[in-house]
């Protein structure tokens, strides 16, 4: 079974910035930009724009609207297949928590197929499904279903026998149980889970709009790579890394207000 | 002999003594095959198997739904004709040279990253700036530049691999308890020494997890990767072949595909895991005689 831990960089948080580790990671960023601004400008052709000229294409984007057109599908799309997959992931989770059958027969089945590449079912749903936003859907949420069901169990299962026993004492039936126990104590570990499935929920959508799709912003980067213009590829790809660390950002508030009771822990 | 009671109240008495015993069989199964949880997946696994091969054979699902039955006679099939493997060799080329690149550079910075706080600060930072991007997307700018070649396909899986194995590494070695390493230190180690005898072993099992990480996402992106700009023939890999033949309406090539990828995935998998185990089992023991 996969583990369950979020790994992730300490990002460029404001209050981290003013120290002096907070400046050291500034100058990795610096340097990395700075080393492709370099580039850009030394090699003088059209296959490596400088920042000045994607920013220009991201200002044009923006703008005209068209940027805004694809995000509202990409983000449409890959929202709904996400929340398919929280709901399910959720359910089926707190089933495998609550009944040894189902655990036993779910989870040496959710090991064993956690490395296969649910992305290599997707010829196969645009067959069932076709090629519009259905069978898009259903592959981030087959994606993203397997982080939140782990997360789910997880949190599920880290009720104490104490609590479960009191639980019982005070008369609670299973829906109550469900309801006032397991979902509570499960809800940091799926908020975790929901941080792990945001990236790949980006990924895979993105994935299904290059192949096939006249919309959203995995079309518009293929659109531009068939234009041949480099920096319309790149401001999509700028665009892409603002929407997941905001994605991840917004995760992290939510859960300052869901599970104000972890406080303390830094997220 | 004399008879002291009717057989058949005999008969029911010798039941009323044996069901306890036949009762308590059944529980005993019930446990172990619910703690040891293979027996109950397997079942539920060969009963869904099962029903969609029935369900196929009374002809109730469209074409492009094969049986598990046709589905193992096609990979079969292609595997005797010698289509199947000249497939996997370019894609497994692809894949590994990808996740080997990606995850050593990942496992090194990674170190170096948790070893030297300067350095590693400046490494954190710029990797902070690319994480948040999907790595796929960087497929066409590469393809710009490189063309819709297997350098293009490997550095974007290297890429996508390098995080995963970097951010554990840095946080393993980071988190590693820093008693141990000034016990090394009075020992009078180096620290070369301290760092491969001490830093290596003690941060293991969390670089390991990350390892694993990379190879799973080694092979979504090679998928990925042959789907988007596909090669012709051989050089279209296990993706590009699965996806022109779901195009081209080659249900049974599709499927043969399929399974090999999941074969493959499982196989690499599990791999890796025993291969871990191995390596880790002295920081098994010692979390097994702490707890």
């Amino acid at each position: 079974m996969a583990d369950f831990t979020l790994v992730r960089p300490a990002g460029l948080a404001l209050s981290t910035l003013v120290s002096a580790e907070g400046m050291r990671r500034l100058l990795g960023v610096t340097l990395l930009v700075g080393a492709y601004e370099l580039v850009a400008q030394g090699s003088g052709n059209r296959l490596t724009p400088s920042l000045s000229v994607i920013g220009e294409r991201l200002w044009f984007d923006l703008t005209s609207g068209t940027l805004w057109y694809h995000a509202q599908l990409t983000l449409f799309r890959g929202f709904t297949g996400l929340a398919i997959a929280v709901v399910a992931g959720i359910v089926i989770g707190i089933l495998m928590a609550r009944s040894r059958w189902v655990d036993a027969a779910l989870q040496p089945l959710l090991g064993a197929t956690y490395p296969i590449p649910r992305l290599a079912l997707y010829p196969l749903l645009i067959l069932i499904l076709g090629l519009g936003a259905a069978s898009k859907i259903s592959l981030v949420a087959m994606e993203c279903v397997y982080p939140m069901t782990l997360a789910a169990y997880a949190g599920a299962r880290s009720v104490s026998k104490d609590q479960q026993w009191l639980t019982r004492n005070v008369g609670a039936g299973w829906w109550r149980t469900v309801r006032d126990v397991q979902i509570p104590a499960a809800l940091p570990a799926i908020l975790t889970g929901l941080r792990v499935a945001s990236p790949i929920m980006l990924v895979v959508i993105i994935v299904t709009e290059m192949l096939g799709e006249s919309r959203g912003l995995g079309f518009m980067i293929q659109q531009s790579r068939s234009f041949f213009e480099p920096e319309g590829v790149m401001a999509v790809i700028v665009v892409l890394g603002v929407l997941g660390f905001v994605l991840d950002r917004m995760i992290v508030a939510l859960s300052r207000v869901l599970v104000f009771w972890e406080r303390k822990v830094k997220l | 002999m004399k008879q002291t009671s009717p057989p058949a109240d005999r008969s029911a008495k010798a039941a009323a003594r044996q069901a306890p015993e036949r009762v308590s069989r059944v529980v005993a199964v019930r446990e172990w095959m619910l703690d040891q949880q293979w027996p109950v997946a397997l079942t539920f696994t060969s009963v869904v198997v099962a029903v969609w091969q029935l369900v196929v054979d009374a002809g109730a699902l469209p074409a492009y739904l094969l049986s598990p039955w046709a589905i193992l006679a096609e990979t079969y099939g292609m595997l005797e004709s010698g289509e199947l493997l000249p497939l996997v060799e370019v894609s497994m080329k692809r894949e590994f040279s990808g996740f080997l690149l990606g995850a050593g550079l990942g496992v090194f910075a990674g170190l170096v990253a948790g070893v030297a706080r300067w350095t590693g600060d400046v490494i954190d930072g710029a990797v902070s700036l690319l994480y948040p991007v999907p790595k796929i997307a960087l497929l066409p700018i590469f393809a710009i530049w490189l063309g819709f070649s297997d350098t293009t396909r490997i550095l974007v899986i290297a890429l996508a691999c390098f995080f995963p194995a970097y951010l554990n590494a840095q946080s393993a070695t980071r988190s590693v308890d820093p008693h141990v390493v000034a016990v090394a230190r009075n020992a009078e180690s180096g620290k070369l020494r301290t760092i491969f005898q001490v830093l290596l072993p003690a941060a293991l099992p969390r670089i390991l997890v990350g390892v694993r990480t990379a190879l799973a996402l080694s092979f979504i992106m090679m998928f990925a990767t042959e789907v988007i700009g596909a090669g012709a023939g051989a050089q279209a890999g296990l993706g590009g072949r699965t996806f022109a033949a779901g195009t081209n309406g080659d249900y049974d090539v599709l499927w043969a595909a399929l399974l090999t990828i999941a074969v493959l995935g499982v196989t690499l998998d599990t791999t890796l895991r025993v291969l871990s185990a191995r390596v880790t089992r002295g920081a098994a023991k010692e979390m097994a005689s702490h707890g």
